[in-house]
């Protein structure tokens, strides 16, 4: 399936796959420990309901860390 | 006196951001020497590969043990209510605080806040159970509407984010602030001196939220010390009572009897 991660277009390797499934598939085991929240199609996803969360063709996930700010 | 958010009582009335400093390192120095004890950052979207962000995360980390200090969020870049709603809900997971720095940008060239967007996302931040504190314009009428939400603390600014050219109208300021005794004011956005703050505690404002005058000075950590001072100095003199002004100048020594009195 594909779909984007961070405005990039990736083929997930798995039918109905899961937030927790395209976030295994493109961060790494050290990645996933950061502190980062996510996003699907604009809206909230929190991290209890990162397997139960259903992707669909063309969704897109975005991932956010911490920043500076004002 | 301390300054009340949202019922928690901090010594500093001074609230720094933690961008455009010349290092992680000066950044670090400048807060500290702030004495703030309310850090305000964001989240962006980007690759945790990246690693930047985590970087940076740690260094805010680090500043908030040794201060005992609170992280202020903020929504940053967004200008729709949707758009905060989630900005907003992602930063209370990742940085374990209702506290949110709302801010809906309405035009791209003065950064001024979207009055309808600010007032829509407000309520729906309230009822997702956010402490919202809500950066406006420095409209009476506004600033009435965010209070009656349930906005316990209100930050009008001074000038567009980051022109240093201080309080552009305060009369505005000074409106808001008898007209909404009970809220919590923080003047934030476009302090450049610390005569600035200094002027705004003078009105009898709660507080000063600031980043670019503090990041951008020559010596960020000697400024973030002035700026410290005249907060100090502008709380004092409001709790003191300023005299009033005269239309007539008045001697300030005793004319009775002064040498040479006749000679007048």
């Amino acid at each position: 399936m594909n779909i984007k991660i961070n405005g990039e277009e990736t083929k997930l390797p798995c039918d109905k796959p899961t937030v927790a499934d395209a976030l295994q598939w493109h961060l790494s085991a050290l990645e996933r420990k950061q502190s980062f929240a996510v996003a699907v199609n604009s809206s909230f996803i929190a991290k209890d309901n990162y397997t139960t969360t259903p992707l669909a063709s063309n969704d897109c996930v975005d991932i956010f860390l911490p920043i500076q700010g004002g | 006196m301390a300054l009340n958010i949202y019922g928690q009582h901090l010594n500093s009335r001074l609230l720094i951001g933690s961008a455009l400093y010349p290092s992680p390192e000066v950044m670090k120095n400048a807060i500290i020497a702030s004495g703030s004890q309310v850090i305000t950052l964001s989240l962006k979207r980007q690759n945790p590969a990246q690693q930047a962000g985590a970087k940076i995360w740690q260094y805010i980390k680090d500043i908030t043990a040794q201060t005992n200090g609170h992280l202020l969020p903020n929504t940053a870049g967004c200008k729709t209510a949707k758009e905060v709603v989630t900005l907003a809900q992602m930063s209370r997971e990742i940085f374990n605080t209702d506290w949110i720095k709302l801010e809906t940008i309405g035009d791209d060239y003065n950064l001024q806040p979207d009055p309808i967007e600010l007032l829509n996302a407000a309520e729906q931040l309230i009822a997702l159970g956010f402490k919202v504190l809500p950066y406006c314009t420095d409209d009476l009428v506004i600033c009435q509407r965010l209070y009656d939400l349930g906005c316990q603390v209100i930050m009008p600014w001074a000038s567009p984010i980051g022109t240093g050219k201080g309080l552009m109208n305060p009369y505005n300021l000074e409106t808001i602030r008898m007209r909404l005794p009970d809220a919590t004011l923080i003047l934030d956005a476009g302090i450049g001196k610390p005569s600035d703050a200094c002027l705004a505690m003078e009105m009898g404002y709660d507080g000063i939220l600031l980043n670019s005058a503090i990041a951008l000075a020559d010596n960020p950590i000697m400024m973030a010390q002035a700026f410290a001072a005249a907060i100090d100095a502008g709380e004092q003199a409001y709790l003191a009572g300023i005299m009033a002004q005269r239309q007539t100048a008045h001697p300030s020594t005793p004319t009775l009897d002064t040498p040479f009195w006749h000679q007048t």
